[in-house]
């Protein structure tokens, strides 16, 4: 609790206000530590498994499927080998899994390039383009979920609310293609398709990703706001918050000293959710502004029936998504001592 | 608590559990069946309106032949990419077919999309998260370790690749979208189950000897799947959306068959010349999903009170 106290004074109000006595037994903080490294390495060796296991979900003979029905006997025997197909099941799973867990994972099919190194171009224009549109989302999503929380039930909240849930609703790629069609095609405000990174001037950079990250934003917007409503709503009914309303303290110093910092896990946690989330838009959003990141290359890589790529990118972002969520988790127990492993 | 942190473990799917209710009796709810309509009139006005548009939308799905103006697959190349007119409400595509008929026709391949996935998603989830729950130990900890695994694979990247895997098409993807939506029902289904698993009826059918089968299939099932039932309400309409991603990028409903998707896929490529294409099939989508969301939020508050804000 001492750290805890040090960190965010808020929380451990909240802890003394609504948590049992706790049992005197609970394992040391480095043991905990060690437990969770394990968990998560535990998790990306399953997701060898499953990004591996695509290539044998393949009907018949991957080499046949990739080939084609009028390939040679030593073309397919060439590519089996290339796949490694010629090996035991076991033998192949340890080739492929040991080897991408060193981050090679072969040759493309289609391109002819190392994977490793298709996939290492086009992960930061992905990147970029998430946390900026995640930024998109804290940054309007977090004063609208405020405003609605304390305008509960009336005109703002009802307003804000049904607009959350059209936010979430909506395709994000359909909504990609309106802003297509009003901002670049009918006004020309921004170029329609393709990427500029932020190396090339954060001007520059704007101009090309804004409407990309819009469209990615807007069902995080919608999630962040009704998150945060939902969770400062369930503190504004809490104890410490009708005490603090009972002491005559100001409403903006009760938002700012005690409902903010004990909304900080819900937001945590969204954020978490956001990037996931966003990773799965950017599939559908960059192939709508041909932007060339990971998401466009899984699409093209299942085009063209190129294997090897594909399992790379689907283990390499899950690999993200279980990063992401590991430093959320060690965050959100650096803010909430609540939270025991 | 415990809550949150499970979110934070899993968080890579489109839906979020529902809280678990903790109600204090679980059981079978008292029935107060007189003012079940005029209730859900009363305190659930949107969640009727979008149940009739939902139906209405199911009735000129199944109805598709008797309710289209024209044959959706009709080319008429000379009148092509046409604005609405009496002849066509919804003007023409790029190769001269109704897009109102494709619409209408649209809403079939859609919707039994949706349909299938969520069917898979609930055929591979409920039973795996009763066996996890009910059999606890190491069943439950391997299930549930596999499950957040796969939750934690962007969703739809996890289904372009196995549809990849599989090869495109309306039934591969669909089965691709429910594999992945189904560790979220196994989740929540294992939740439930270890709550009704210690009712007193589950433990007094264990001690009269019964077998574990029949106390799963007569008590624990369901006891406890109604809020997963309202969880495959809200998975429907990722499912749509899901659909719609897949159908635009090429790799679900392949054409001439029309689907929402799909004809946002051809929009897409006359965006310069004819816009207008895109609007009605996203239109479609949006307020489908829209009312699965509203539909499924609805029942969740009238079937778990506490949660009603």
């Amino acid at each position: 609790m001492a750290v805890g106290l040090t960190v965010a004074p808020a929380a451990a109000i909240t802890a003394e206000a609504t948590s049992p006595p706790r049992g005197t037994s609970r394992p040391r903080r480095g043991r905990r530590g060690l437990l969770r490294l394990a968990s998560f390495l535990i998790t990306v060796v399953l997701a060898t498994f499953i990004s591996f296991v695509l290539i044998k979900l393949v009907p018949g003979d991957p080499a046949t499927a990739i080939a084609g029905e009028n390939a040679t006997a030593e073309q397919l025997a060439e590519l089996r080998h290339k796949l490694g197909l010629d090996n035991g099941l076991f033998q192949q799973y340890w080739h492929w899994a040991s080897r991408a867990l060193h981050g090679d994972f072969g040759i493309s099919l289609y391109t002819g390039q190392r994977v490793s190194s298709m996939v290492a171009q086009r992960l930061p224009i992905t990147v970029e383009l998430v946390v900026y549109a995640t930024l998109l989302s804290l940054v309007i999503g977090v004063p609208l979920g405020v405003i609605a929380a304390m305008r509960r039930g009336k005109l703002a909240d009802r307003v804000l609310t049904g607009l959350s849930s059209l936010g979430v609703a909506i395709p994000n790629f359909w909504l990609g293609m309106v802003l297509v069609t009003l901002f670049a095609l009918t006004f020309t405000w921004f170029p329609a398709t393709g990427f500029t990174g932020i190396s090339s001037g954060p001007l520059a950079f704007l101009k090309a990703t804004t409407l990309p990250a819009v469209t990615l934003a807007a069902a995080g917007i919608a999630e962040v706001a009704r998150q945060l409503r939902s969770a400062l709503i369930e503190i504004f009914a809490s104890d410490y918050m009708r005490t603090s309303r009972a002491r005559g303290l100001p409403r903006r110093t009760m938002i700012w000293r005690h409902a903010f910092p004990n909304a900080g896990v819900t937001m945590l946690t969204i954020v978490g959710l956001l990037v996931s989330r966003m990773l799965s838009a950017t599939v559908v959003v960059e192939t709508v502004f041909a932007i060339p990141g990971i998401g466009s290359l899984v699409v093209d890589a299942v085009k063209q029936r190129d294997y090897p790529v594909l399992q790379a990118v689907v283990f390499v972002l899950a690999v993200i998504v279980l990063l992401v969520n590991g430093v959320v988790d060690v965050l959100y127990r650096r803010i909430d001592p609540r939270i025991e492993a | 608590m415990t809550d949150r942190a499970e979110t934070a473990v899993a968080p890579a799917m489109p839906i979020e559990e529902p809280r678990s209710p903790e109600r204090g009796t679980p059981g079978p709810q008292p029935r107060r069946r007189t003012s079940a309509l005029g209730r859900w009139l009363r305190q659930e006005p949107a969640g009727v309106v979008a149940a009739l548009f939902l139906a209405a939308v199911v009735v000129v799905a199944v109805f598709a032949p008797l309710v289209a103006p024209a044959d959706p697959l009709q080319q008429d190349i000379p009148g092509r990419l046409a604005s609405p007119s009496a002849a066509h409400w919804l003007g023409t595509d790029d190769i001269g077919r109704d897009v109102l008929s494709r619409l209408i026709f649209g809403a079939r391949a859609s919707l039994w999309a949706a349909l299938l996935a969520v069917t898979v998603a609930a055929v591979i989830g409920i039973p795996l998260g009763l066996l996890a729950g009910y059999a606890g130990r190491w069943v439950d900890a391997a299930l549930m370790r596999i499950t957040d695994t796969i939750l934690s694979f962007p969703a739809l990247v996890l289904a372009v690749g196995v549809t990849g895997a599989l090869g495109v098409g309306l039934t591969t993807s669909m089965f691709a979208i429910g594999l992945v939506f189904a560790p979220s029902v196994a989740r929540l289904m294992r939740g439930r189950t270890l709550t009704v698993r210690n009712e007193p009826y589950v433990e007094a059918s264990t001690l009269a000897g019964s077998r574990s089968t029949g106390i799963i299939v007569r008590h624990i099932l369901p006891n406890a799947v109604q809020p997963v039932l309202v969880q495959l309400s809200l998975l429907f309409a990722a499912a749509l959306l899901a659909e719609a991603g897949l159908s635009f990028l090429g790799l679900g409903v392949q054409p001439p068959t029309p689907s929402w998707g799909a004809m946002l896929g051809r929009a897409y490529g006359y965006l310069n010349k004819a816009p207008a294409q895109m609007y009605a099939p996203g239109i479609a989508i949006a307020l489908c999903a829209l009312s699965f969301n509203i539909l499924g939020d609805a029942i969740r508050r009238q079937l778990d009170p506490q949660q009603r804000r």
